[in-house]
């Protein structure tokens, strides 16, 4: 079979099966249905843990009469709401309590400093716009039994949300007892009011 | 020219250098958002009822909505709701005479589990006594994410949570009454948004939505530059609160001279304030200093001449 022969096989081919498939797209019913479509959407606001580490934070570095022991853990929010959210922290038993069998000594919520026993947090959000982090959350605070606001969204989040880092820090002092100690906070997010809802 | 050479002869450099270049002109729009291992979400987030009677069942629902990568169980517990400061901060710890709602809502579950992409839809009810106190009552059903703490090591477990709100105002002895505390508009800007600042309170014992006007004119012609009255911005007032508020025309020009006024209602109460506002970039009125400066030396100098003359 020459070149030309084989060239004119496969256009033939071609034709053949391009002849084939147009009826379907040209023989297609000619009537037109119309229909709407409707989709609702409420309101929503999520809170996310990146990874099931991020339920509990291990604070390192603690030693007696050291410095401040920190460990980090990000919280990402999301909401449509236009109004934003608020991002609280708060605890039921604001004391790391020691776990260790026959213990009962505390570290104390409070400003970490060195050479006192206390834990507190701080908040950031690094690359996050609208987002205020609260004056009382930038540097080293009190967890409390009320909701402390610690970020403040002012309108609905992007699809990547709005990552707040929260930074536990604790210290030691002299005379604590050693031991493994361990708490709870509960971090909260509401959603804003849509000025128009 | 040696590599241009190289790059002409080799036909599959050049297919790979499409095909690499084609990858990465691509990937910014299959921009993927990472989901994470669990993403407790709840939608609706409120439910502003309105009245309820004495004596009367209310049932509503809500959604908990799981879209992380696992499953997850999760743990609800109904709430008092108030808000601290003008700000309007939650506050779900403090019971007062306007949360006894909270002993009302029965749920329809305290716990649960969602698969992924699953939804479970939480049924609650408020069974008002027919006692109960005119005015307004607001809770909260919380939900949190049950994640097992199985550390041994010094930190913190932080349980994350998301709040659904309920108010209503139960028909009975209320009042309504409330007042603008603050009505202020600013008179100099060095550049936009106008943001026109309000605080009303409510005195009464129902909650109630204040409503914000804006108006803008222009100072000369008074043609109408902005309005949000076919878009009134309204923030729910609970009583006994104050409530900070701010409108704002966001489009507003770098320059420019204005009339804006500010309409604020709560209840039968009316505050309007209107004000010159003129919008004057920093670089604009160094200069116009700069010119005044110029004018005030070139005429002093002048005079100085006339009298050594």
């Amino acid at each position: 079979m020459s070149k030309t022969t084989k060239a004119l096989a496969i256009m033939g081919v071609v034709a053949g099966l391009g002849v084939a498939a147009l009826p379907m797209s040209s023989y297609a019913a000619t009537d037109t249905a119309s229909f709407g479509v409707q989709v609702t959407l409420d309101d929503y606001i999520s809170v996310e843990s990146a990874t099931a580490e991020d339920a509990y934070v291990t604070i390192t570095g603690v030693t007696n009469n050291g410095g401040i022991g920190t460990g980090t853990n990000d919280i990402t929010v999301k909401t449509n709401n236009k109004s934003g959210y608020y991002l609280q922290i708060s605890a039921a038993e604001t004391d790391l309590k020691n776990t260790t069998a026959g213990e009962a000594s505390t570290i104390p919520a409070g400003k970490p400093q060195q050479g006192t026993s206390a834990w507190g947090y701080k908040a950031a959000a690094d690359g996050v716009t609208n987002v205020t982090i609260e004056t009382a959350a930038a540097d080293y605070a009190a967890v409390g039994t009320t909701p402390t606001t610690i970020a403040t969204g002012a309108k609905e989040t992007s699809d990547d949300g709005d990552k707040i880092t929260l930074t536990f820090g604790a210290t030691a002092s002299a005379s604590q007892a050693q031991g493994t100690y361990q708490g709870q906070v509960t971090v909260t997010a509401t959603s804003g009011e849509a000025p128009s809802a | 020219m040696r590599l241009f050479n190289f790059i002409k002869k080799s036909k599959a450099c050049a297919l790979l250098f499409l095909a690499v270049a084609a990858v990465l002109s691509m990937s910014p729009a299959t921009h993927a958002v990472d989901v994470p291992d669990f993403r407790l979400q709840v939608s609706p987030t409120r439910n502003n009822i309105g009245n309820l009677e004495p004596g009367q069942t209310y049932e509503g629902t809500f959604k908990v909505q799981n879209t992380g990568k696992n499953d997850f169980k999760y743990n609800l517990t109904v709430a008092p709701y108030t808000v601290q400061g003008q700000n309007y901060d939650p506050d779900y710890s403090k019971n007062t005479e306007y949360t006894e709602i909270t002993d009302w809502i029965v749920l329809s579950e305290e716990k649960g589990g969602v698969e992924v992409n699953g939804v479970d839809e939480i049924k609650y009810k408020i069974q008002v006594p027919s006692d109960a106190p005119g005015g307004s009552q607001s809770a909260a059903i919380l939900v949190s994410l049950d994640e097992e703490n199985a550390s041994e090591s010094t930190g913190v477990q932080t349980v994350r949570q998301a709040a659904y709100l309920i108010y209503a105002n139960i028909s009975g002895d209320t009042r309504s009454t409330g007042q603008v505390l603050e009505n202020k508009i600013p008179s100099i800007l060095f550049a936009p948004p106008v943001i026109a600042t309000s605080v009303v309170e409510n005195t009464g014992n129902i909650y109630t939505r204040a409503e914000y006007l804006l108006e803008v004119k222009s100072f000369f012609g008074g043609k109408v530059a902005y309005t949000n009255a076919d878009n009134k911005d309204g923030q729910t007032i609970f009583p006994n609160t104050e409530r900070y508020h701010e409108v704002a025309w966001e489009d507003a020009p770098q320059i420019g001279l204005f009339k804006v006024k500010q309409t604020i209602k709560i209840f039968d109460q009316v505050s309007e304030v209107e004000k010159v506002v003129f919008i004057c970039p920093i670089w604009f009125l160094i200069i116009i200093i700069a010119v005044i400066g110029v004018v005030i030396f070139w005429i002093v100098s002048r005079i100085f001449k006339r009298r050594t003359a």
